[in-house]
């Protein structure tokens, strides 16, 4: 029993060991942290506010007082990149936290009970799937109009599908399995070996995948914004800094720079840590192996 | 197939009349006086009193026969305004696409030939910064870069291929380096993959002990077959390239689709909204299939149906 006990700690604890040794995994962490720390306490980077308009202060290149200079109501750009980590990182998690719920739910259901759920549910995705991302986010925000709650709605939308995949495809693996014939010989629920047994099972691939998704809904949502259908200003989205900063290109190159660069490092994050996950979770993508 | 599109069909009409706010109102102009009458009449002369159901049996048909319907801004047929928007966007993806390949199978193989060497390391890190890179920022960049720092800056009057392709090529030269980058990154790291695959498999031993040089095993048993998935990755990038002209399109100033799609938007012209998507999904659509078709083609263990 004891026995039992560590061999089930130690099976646990070694992914833990083998991300700790990917440096692309740790790399990732690193830049995830600092993105996270900018979106949590942001008044520990910077003192100024991200709205704060200064009209002594318009356009004012880099340099000490202004590390990544100001924009044309002089507001500073580095505080618009410090708060613009905590609207771009919030969509982007609750779109995908969304997308997960509904895909991942949904697949579960499909994967598990097949027949006419399965049928149905199948084909509604593939429709959604039909379309390219970008346009139907772009529909999305048409009908929504633009606001912060528009890429969120599109994203989750736009992603569900994947999830479903991705869960559907893994269950229909793992309910063949002897555990879950044994689980149902005791008598457990369909609910309960759903939510209990296969869940857990399938745990791997849906981490990987909500890695990848959160890289592509950094990009969604910046492109949205960027494009003026996504957050509004004066909010300080690094897509919408990047939208403003458009029209003053050759002025003040700054105010389009750093944002983008803010965008590139996270989405950069999330591929570091799904990529790092990827090779210690799933070694059959033979992306590294051999 | 036909039914998928019939779904993105009355998805899109159904998205497109979601949109909150009336078109006659927003022709009129906010704060115009009208009187009811006025209205009334307007919104029978776009059909827009009809149920949901009528309107929408109304549209199908004449999409059936081709007819997009006029827009409600510019009073143009929407086959017209896409007939001339097309083709730029055909240009820049194909053109985005070639570029993917050119760069992406090179550096796959290469990286394939030494796995876990320098190179190998280079290419890895540097396909994951490529594909980290949001189109948008990324055109930008060449903008300020060409523009301001090397004081070469293609025309900004948009030139048809047909008149003066070297003009437009010119043109089309950093639209279609920035909208391939991601795809280039995709694609070299599939060739890395099933490249990898490929080595290892009986029949590439097989030809090195016979004594076939290196290169020609790489180059001619490895990667014909290696190159096979890398069709497939292609046919999924041509759809990501199709939202990515909007984008890249957008940064540009080029007269494209993704141009017409985004300016009918802001003016809430619904034909040409609904005419762009519906086009652009039901052309995303047989480019998969055609992919698929390809597919099956080139590697004749693949069987449909």
């Amino acid at each position: 029993m004891a026995e039992a006990a560590l061999g089930g700690v130690l099976r646990r604890a070694a992914p833990w060991r083998a991300l700790r040794r990917s440096p692309l995994f740790v790399a990732g962490a690193v830049l995830l942290g600092v993105f996270l720390l900018m979106a949590l306490a942001p008044g520990l980077l910077t003192h100024r506010s991200p709205i704060a308009v200064e009209a002594a202060q318009v356009f004012r290149p880099p340099g000490p007082a202004h590390p990544f200079g100001t924009d044309r109501f002089g507001r500073d750009v580095f505080t618009r990149v410090v708060y613009g980590a905590r609207v771009s990182l919030g969509i982007a998690g609750v779109s995908v936290a969304a997308a997960l719920a509904v895909g991942g739910s949904l697949g579960l259901l499909a994967g598990y009970t097949g027949s006419w759920v399965d049928q149905v549910t199948g084909r509604l995705m593939d429709l959604v799937f039909a379309f390219p991302p970008i346009l139907l986010a772009l529909a999305l925000a048409a009908v929504a109009g633009a606001g912060s709650a528009t890429p969120t709605v599109a994203i989750a939308v736009v992603y569900a599908p994947l999830f479903f995949r991705v869960v559907r495809g893994s269950v229909l693996a793992e309910r063949e399995q002897a555990y879950v014939e044994a689980a149902r010989a005791l008598g457990a629920s369909p609910v309960s070996i759903m939510t209990r047994h296969i869940v857990r099972n399938i745990l791997s691939p849906v981490i990987v995948q909500v890695a990848v998704t959160l890289s592509y809904a950094i990009l969604i949502e910046s492109a949205l914004s960027y494009l003026g259908v996504g957050v509004q200003p004066p909010t300080p989205s690094w897509g919408t800094t990047l939208n403003e900063g458009k029209e003053f290109l050759e002025l003040a190159p700054w105010v389009s720079i750093f944002p983008g660069l803010a965008i590139m490092l996270c989405v950069l994050s999330f591929n570091f840590l799904s990529d790092g996950l990827r090779d210690v979770l799933d070694p059959r993508s033979g992306l590294v192996l051999r | 197939m036909l039914v998928t599109l019939l779904g993105i069909a009355v998805l899109v009409f159904l998205l497109v009349r979601l949109i909150p706010g009336t078109v006659v109102e927003e022709l009129l102009g906010q704060g115009a006086l009208v009187t009811p009458e006025t209205l009334r009449s307007l919104r029978e002369f776009f059909g827009l009193d009809q149920p949901l159901a009528v309107q929408f049996a109304h549209w199908i048909a004449r999409v059936a026969r081709g007819d997009l319907g006029e827009s409600w801004r510019s009073t143009r047929p929407v086959l017209a305004l896409l007939a001339s928007s097309l083709p730029v966007s055909a240009e820049l993806a194909v053109l985005a696409i070639a570029v993917a390949l050119a760069v992406g199978i090179p550096v796959g193989v290469l990286s394939a030939a030494r796995p876990r060497s320098a190179l190998d390391g280079v290419v890895r890190v540097g396909s994951t910064l490529a594909l980290s890179v949001p189109a948008f920022w990324q055109g930008t960049i060449f903008i300020l870069l060409f523009s301001l720092y090397l004081h070469w800056m293609p025309p900004l009057q948009w030139v048809p291929l047909g008149r003066h392709p070297l003009a437009n090529l010119a043109l089309m030269a950093l639209p279609a380096l920035t909208l391939g980058t991601a795809s280039g990154a995709m694609v070299a790291r599939m060739t890395r993959s099933s490249m990898l695959e490929a080595l290892g498999q009986d029949y590439v031993r097989t030809a090195r002990a016979k004594g076939v040089g290196a290169l020609r095993v790489l180059g001619r048993h490895a990667l014909r077959n290696a190159l096979i998935p890398v069709v497939t990755v292609v046919g999924v990038q041509m759809g990501y390239l199709l939202g990515g002209i909007v984008v890249v399109e957008d940064v540009f100033s080029l007269p494209g689709a993704g141009r017409l799609l985004l300016d009918a938007l802001f003016q809430r012209d619904y034909p040409v909204v609904q005419g762009t998507i519906l086009v652009l999904a039901a052309l995303f659509m047989l480019v998969n299939l055609g992919a698929d078709v390809l597919y099956a083609v080139l590697d004749p263990r693949i069987r449909y149906g």
